[in-house]
This record gives C-alpha cells, structure tokens and sequence, in this order.
C-alpha cells in the first residue's frame, strides 16, 4: 500500500480552499492570530489596568491631606472638532479655598454652561455616532482636587484623584455627583495614598475592580481557541506525524523525551517497563481499605452530581427572579408588561421542575446510603482472582442487589464543530447478586466474594481520545427510592507472558 | 515513477509476545539516489473505529541517506525492535487498536512516501459482547 504524504488523511482545512495547504495555512493563521490577541489583550489589561490598581491597594501608604483648590475635568469621548485638545479634557471649573462650599454651590449653576452651549460652534458628530454616544454617555465628569500632604516632614502639593489608567468606572455621569465625591472625601477625613517611592504620585481613591479580572476570561479564551486550532494542524507540519507525535503529543513523548535528553539507546529505552497507555494505579492504592487492602474511589459521586444540580437550580431560579424583578420593577407600563410576564412563564416553571427535581436527589441520595467496594490486591491481570468486599449503607429495605465486572469502550470524535462522546459496554458478568436482603441492626449490609477477572481479555487502556476501563458496578434497589448504581474503576493491567514460549 | 518501499518482517508467526524482538527489513526501489532526502522508520500503534485517531510511538529513528546501505537488491535498512508490554492488538466493537512497522521516505523536494506493515501485538481475541 503506496500512500503520498499523509497515512491518514482527515477533513481538515476551510472547506472554501480548493488546496489543502492554502486552507491549512489560513486556519494557521486565524489560530496565531488570536494567540496573538489573546497575549497581547492579556497583557494589556495585567499593564493598564490590574497592575495599577494592585499597586495602589498594596503599595500605596495612607496620608492625611489638606484640600487647597479642587476643580471638575470634563471628559468627552468625541472631541470637539476645533479645539480637540480642549474639548478632551475640559475644566470646567476650581474654587480657590476648600472651605467656601457655600459659595461652590451657588457657583455651580454659573460655571456649568449647558451642554448645548459648549458645542456651540463646534462640529457635531456624525447623527448614527451622536446617537450610539447619547447611549454610552458622551461626556463624564471627573473630580480633582488639589491637596496638600506631608511625607517624613517634607511637604507634598499636587492634583489628585486616581490613576489614569483605573480611572475610566470612576468618573460620573454628571457634575452634581462629582461634587458630592469631593464634599463625601471632605467629610471621610480627607485619606490620601502615595506612592513610598515616589511620595509626589498620590490618589484620593482606590478600589478593587472586579470586572478587570472578569475581563481576563476574553483574552484568554482567544488565547486557548488559537492553541486548540493548533492541535490538529500539528500533522501537516513538516515534522508532522512519528516524529513529532513521538516528541510532543504521544503517549509515549514523555519517555521519548527522556530518551532524547539523556542520549539513551533505543535498546535501553525499550527496556523501560513504562505502560505510559495505563493510567497511574496511584489514584485508587492510595486509599487503604477497612477489610482489604484498597478502597475503590467511586466514579460520578452523587455529592458532585447534586452539587451541580443545586448551583444549575439556583443559578437558573435566581435569573428568572430577577428577570421577573426587572419586569415588575420596569418602567414600562401597559399591556408589554403582560407579554414579558407570558415570556417568562416557562422560565419559572423549568425552574420550578429544577428545584422539585435537586430535592427528590437529595432524598434518593439520603435513603440509600454509601456504597464502598474494597478489593485485595493490586495490580490485577487477566486470569487472576482476588478477594471484593462491598459494603452498603442505609435505612430502607433492599429489594435486590447485584455487583457486576463490566467493561466499556469509551470513543471521543469530532463531527463537524462538535465533539461527541460514545460509550460501548463490551463485558458485563454478575459477580454477585442477592434479593430481599434484610438490612443488620448495625445499618450496614456487607459481603465479601472472590473476583475472578476473565483470562484473554483486553487491559485497561487510556489515550487521549479513546479509553477502554475495567469497573465494579453495584446495582442497589431500595425501598422508596428508585434503583440506582455506583461504579468504581479498576485497573486491569496486561497478562505476562513468557517471551520465550514459543507462539 | 514513484518510489516503492517494501517491508518484510522476518518471523511468521501470528502474533508477537509482548518483550519479544520484532525484526525485519525495509527496501527501497525505483529510487533516484539524487532525489532522496532522508527515511524514518518507526514502530507505532494507533487506534481506529469511531473516535478520533491516537497513536502513540514505541520506536522512531531517522536515517540519512547515507547511512541507508545498499542491500540485496535496493537500498534499505533492517529493524530490530524490543516490543512494549502494552497496549495489546485490540479488536473492538468501537474501537480497535493496531501495531505496524512504518517506514517513510522524504524527498529532496519535500514529497514524502511510506508502507506500513501490521502484525499483532498480544493474543487478545476479538470483542464478541458478553452481557449477562
């Protein structure tokens, strides 16, 4: 079998392309560009806005100031098109003693011309822009106030309010609020912070922005969609398939690394017994049991699946109350409110069913009680037996009871944009069963039986995308609760073999 | 005419033990010597079925062109490979793993060429599903 280039060639590239290495090259593209954007908005935000904001909260030492003058800076996000620099930062107005805030007021009135008459003359932006900017708010207000402080007896004079870069949520939206921070600073006792290093940087506020970490998730997302579309790019590099997957992205990379990092031969590397396909035994050894030797970690734990269920129960009844907040609340009267109200119906009642449905699994979850599957020895290999004991705690009544070995192939495929998970149950032997079991006084109903595992069977493999697991499954049926099962993973490692018998 | 590129693995038997030594050769044929770059051989197993492709490599080793020797009849090389205790050949209902010895060539213009060959690594029988 002759084949060019690729052993295996899968749909990738844009479908637009008529040349795979064009389409490849573009989705190369696409994915270093938002690496790229993802670094640098990442970079920026840490620079701009974080690292100010923390130097300011952790640096940054507490004074006590005196205000001298204080004055209200206009911020336009359109500047006014003659006098551009004028308009951008626009003074509106400053009062030379802090303790005529009688007087402030009444100038206030005088001082502030209107909106309409501080255009006049200049050129108006376009109506769609004047309209976006009459949402976001064209014109902020930024108060400054000129204070006076002393560091280590050496007196300090300056225009402070806070740094540039975390000023942007800390302007208002009109000058009466402005006023009001500066009267609000006044009476809180007029708290300064300066920079140790630099005692003449000083700022009158400071806060922990949150949204500056929430903004974080953008970049990095760009970051980790650029990464994930360089994954499966990675086979049409030149050093693409044995090579490079034996490098970087098999298994095995980790003890062909190895190899090529300690200079080893080939011969002694094969020596190795590294099962890099088997998941380490650590996880389910590293828990001693009561009567065996091992405690089996339990897979899909209900304290996790309830968990879930009660945050997507709250998060979603939560929404919807204040959806329906913002409806009653709403400014809109008449009969829209009605239809809104209509909208919302199916919100509540999914809603509803959720809570109905998280209380009905905290119940079943209560009822029935642990199960713990304790097992010998370790490891396991096909054709040997050791010794289970299953232990299983509650109230109620048991109706039946069964333990089986089951294994499973577990598939992870890409169908077009989405990735899709297959689980196929290819074992499944009952190694126990019981019906009508009375529960002991002591609340606790165990047994112990040996656990044959079959010979010529396949052992347990794990790789990136495709898996084949070995697990106990305890099937328990309970009065008042619906039957359930846990399961609980077990390593089953490769047969020895004699290498010298003769096949 | 493109280049064909033979493997023979030298024992015959069903299947391999894992520890055992897998040997064979590799050939060249209908090769311009001023077209040729370099060949990698390597021993791998990969999956197949319904979920996405993994592989992973036992044994890769690149050879320059002028290490392959003259053999027989064509330039090729031989192979002698320690085989892993795992995974095992599988054969699945979604999923089947293989073993193969691949050998690929790289020409000087960047176009490469390669031949596998499988053979079974343990004696784990098809999955026929057990439910009971």
């Amino acid at each position: 079998m002759i084949f060019h280039s690729l052993f295996f060639d899968k749909k990738l590239g844009l479908p637009g392309f008529r040349s795979q290495r064009m389409g490849v090259l573009a989705e190369l593209s696409f994915a270093l560009f938002c690496i790229l954007a993802g670094i640098v908005g990442i970079l920026w935000i840490l620079i701009y806005f974080i690292l100010p904001e923390w130097e300011i909260n952790q640096k940054f030492e507490s004074t006590t100031c005196t205000m001298k003058d204080f004055r209200i800076v206009e911020n336009r996000i359109f500047p006014d098109a003659q006098n551009p620099m004028e308009a951008e930062k626009n003074t509106l107005f400053g009062e030379g003693e802090s303790d005529e805030s009688e007087e402030e007021e009444d100038d206030l009135e005088e001082v502030f011309p209107s909106e309409n008459e501080g255009e006049a003359g200049s050129e108006k932006p376009l109506p769609m822009v004047e309209g976006i900017l009459k949402q976001i708010g064209n014109v902020s207000y930024q108060p400054e106030i000129f204070v006076a402080y002393q560091v280590e007896g050496r007196d300090y004079e300056s225009w402070a309010y806070s740094m540039k870069s975390v000023l942007d949520k800390q302007r208002f939206e009109n000058q009466k609020d402005a006023q009001e921070f500066i009267e609000k600073w006044q009476e809180d006792g007029c708290h300064g912070w300066f920079d140790p290093e630099k005692p003449e940087n000083i700022v009158i506020f400071k806060s922990w922005t949150f949204e500056n970490y929430l903004s974080l998730l953008i970049p990095i997302s760009f970051f980790f969609i650029g990464c994930g579309m360089l994954y499966p790019l990675r086979r049409f590099a030149r050093w693409d398939s044995e090579e490079f997957s034996a490098m970087f992205f098999g298994p095995d990379a980790r003890r062909v690394r190895k190899k090529m990092l300690d200079s080893k031969s080939w011969v002694d590397v094969q020596s190795e017994d590294v099962l890099s396909c088997l998941p380490l035994s650590a996880e389910i050894t590293n828990c001693s049991g009561i009567r065996m030797n091992y405690r089996l970690p339990v897979l899909d734990s209900p304290v996790r699946a309830l968990f879930v269920l009660m945050s997507v129960a709250l998060i979603w009844n939560a929404l919807t109350i204040l959806l329906l907040t913002i409806i009653v609340c709403g400014s809109t009267p008449g009969v829209r409110n009605w239809i809104w109200f209509v909208y919302v119906v199916p919100f509540a009642l999914v809603g509803l069913g959720l809570v109905f449905y998280a209380f009905r699994q905290i119940r079943a979850a209560t009822v029935v009680g642990p199960t713990l599957v304790e097992i010998d020895r370790y490891p396991l290999r096909p054709g040997e037996s050791t010794m289970l004991f299953v232990s299983q705690r509650g109230r109620a009544k048991i109706f039946w009871f069964n333990v089986m070995l089951v294994c499973e192939e577990e598939v992870v495929f890409t169908h077009g944009t989405n990735t899709r998970c297959e689980v196929q149950r290819v074992f499944q032997r009952l190694i126990y069963g019981e019906d009508g079991v009375e529960m002991p006084s002591n609340g606790a109903f165990e047994v112990e039986f040996p656990l044959e595992i079959p010979p010529n069977i396949m052992h347990t493999f794990v790789s990136l995308r495709n898996q084949i697991y070995w697990k106990i499954i305890v099937q328990v049926s309970v009065e008042g609760s619906r039957p359930f099962e846990r399961s609980f993973p077990i390593l089953i490692y490769p047969k020895t073999y004699d290498v010298k018998e003769a096949v | 005419m493109n280049p064909v590129i033979s493997i023979q693995i030298d024992s015959v038997q069903k299947y391999f033990r894992p520890g055992q030594t897998l040997s064979g050769t590799y050939a060249f044929v209908d090769v311009s010597q001023e077209k040729m770059d370099h060949a990698e051989l390597s021993v791998l197993w990969f999956t197949e079925g319904k979920g996405d492709e993994d592989m992973g490599v036992h044994f890769f080793e690149s050879i320059p062109w002028g290490e392959v020797k003259k053999r027989n009849f064509a330039p090729g090389g031989a192979f002698n490979v320690v085989l892993p205790m795992a995974p095992l050949s599988y054969y699945g209902k979604v999923l089947k793993i293989h073993w193969e010895v691949r050998v690929r060539l790289f020409l000087k213009d960047g176009s490469s060429f390669g031949e596998s060959k499988q053979f079974t690594l343990g004696d784990v029988p098809p999955v026929y599903v057990v439910l009971n």
